[in-house]
């Protein structure tokens, strides 16, 4: 047998020792390493072993066996706090506010560190969206306009009550800067007229955030306009 | 701390893989690093994972349902496992409102995953929407669930919603279910 071979075979099994001892030190879930491949991986450069190298096996062998009893315990723990898991899940849905609940999350959350490009492709399939989407529009004729009917308008003052919801909104936008629009508008049509008013008018503008979608009512900026569709309530009947 | 040596081209090629995505789906798979990098793609991520460290940053592997798999599992066993760089430390409130996340949101989120987990990862839209309704603000619930099932946090299987792959590579579910003594600091 050459020395190369044993070698070779040597640090196989010293590979497999190191993740074994690896899974053992981490305390982590001990089902990560496949036993049954692992003893696979031991049988087949046994025979090429030497003196130090069945040293080594044996050891590896002593460590797979503690990882089957870490399994073991493993299986016996899990079992008992499986069966509380749903209870309290509930526990917790019940029992925590918004604001808490948001905290538990951030506690057991890692999100995905990632930066968006585009390819070129991906640019020209955009251009070729945005080409198919500025067709010629339909007129819309006043018998079509749908009526909503949660809103009893003759008897409310509209004028007054839109100058009313748009002074809030300017108020909104000097103390705090941007307001998220669903968060301003609340599913209420005459404030999402009032925002629709107020930008028309210049005295607002619109921010859509490119990652999270969110729309922001903004001081009005400078730049070219373009015209946006927002669902305001999601509803039997769908309102924008 | 030791300070880190200067990444060698290897290392510095696999954290552009896969830190920088085209498609909409992060992370990179176990093969299209080996293709890139070598057969020894393993232990340049591993080594990767060294510098990473440093920036509170770590490459982790998961299957296709977003299960954790461990880096020790071997290249073979690898090969079809999706890799993707995750916060190591936790998040405070305000760096989480910092990054655009909505405190509304996350707790939406949560209360979801913890409504799903307690119903074996699977349950009725319309139940869900339920409970959500009674609450958060029954405006935000809906599009704020749409959202997070195009983000991958949740999957829509017909009438019902599930666990998407994203939550469960990304969100520790027993850390969130089980009840802590001690309250997160906050920032």
């Amino acid at each position: 047998m050459s020395l190369t071979r044993g070698r070779r075979a040597e640090d196989r099994v010293r590979e497999v020792l190191k993740r074994v001892v690896s899974v053992l030190e981490s305390g982590g879930d001990p089902f990560t390493l496949d036993v049954v491949s692992l003893f696979d991986e031991l049988r087949e450069v046994l025979l090429e072993l030497e003196d130090w190298g069945l040293a080594l096996d044996a050891e590896t062998v002593r460590r797979i066996a503690e990882l089957i009893k870490r399994q073991e315990e493993w299986v016996e723990g899990r079992t008992s706090t499986l069966s509380l898991y749903p209870f309290l899940a509930l526990v917790k849905l019940a029992s925590l506010q918004p604001r808490e609940l948001a905290l538990e999350f951030l506690r057991a959350w890692r999100p995905v560190v990632s930066l968006d490009v585009l390819s070129l492709s991906d640019l020209f399939l955009g251009l070729e969206y945005l080409g198919t989407r500025f067709k010629p529009v339909r007129p819309v004729l006043l018998e079509e306009v749908p009526v909503f009917e949660d809103y009893a308008l003759e008897s409310l003052n509209l004028p007054e009550v839109i100058d009313e919801a748009r002074e809030e909104l300017l108020k909104t936008l000097k103390d705090e800067g941007r307001v998220g629009y669903l968060d301003f508008v609340k599913g209420d049509i005459i404030k999402a007229y009032a925002v629709s008013l107020a930008c028309s008018e210049g005295e607002a503008s619109l921010e859509i955030d490119p990652l999270s979608g969110e729309v922001y009512v903004v001081p009005p900026r400078e730049g070219e306009y373009e015209s946006i569709a927002i669902i305001v309530k999601v509803d039997e009947h769908a309102e924008t | 701390m030791p300070r880190p040596r200067k990444p060698s081209e290897k290392l510095r090629k696999a954290a552009r893989l896969l830190l920088f995505r085209v498609h909409g789906r992060p992370g990179v798979k176990g093969w299209e690093l080996r293709r890139v990098l070598g057969k020894d793609y393993l232990d340049v991520v591993k080594s990767l994972n060294e510098y990473l460290s440093f920036l509170g940053l770590e490459v982790i592997a998961v299957d296709e349902e977003g299960n954790r798999l461990s880096l020790d599992s071997g290249s073979a066993g690898l090969s079809q496992a999706l890799f993707l760089v995750v916060l190591k430390d936790q998040l405070t409130l305000t760096e989480a409102k910092t990054s655009g996340w909505r405190v509304d949101d996350l707790a939406i989120l949560a209360a979801t995953l913890l409504y799903l987990t307690s119903n074996k990862g699977k349950a009725p839209r319309k139940v869900v929407l339920g409970i959500l309704k009674g609450k958060f603000p029954s405006w935000r619930v809906e599009a704020v669930l749409d959202r997070f099932v195009r983000l991958g946090y949740l999957e829509e299987r017909g009438e019902s919603l599930a666990i998407g792959w994203r939550a469960k590579a990304e969100v520790d579910l027993e850390k969130l279910v089980g009840i802590s003594k001690k309250p997160p600091e906050e920032e």
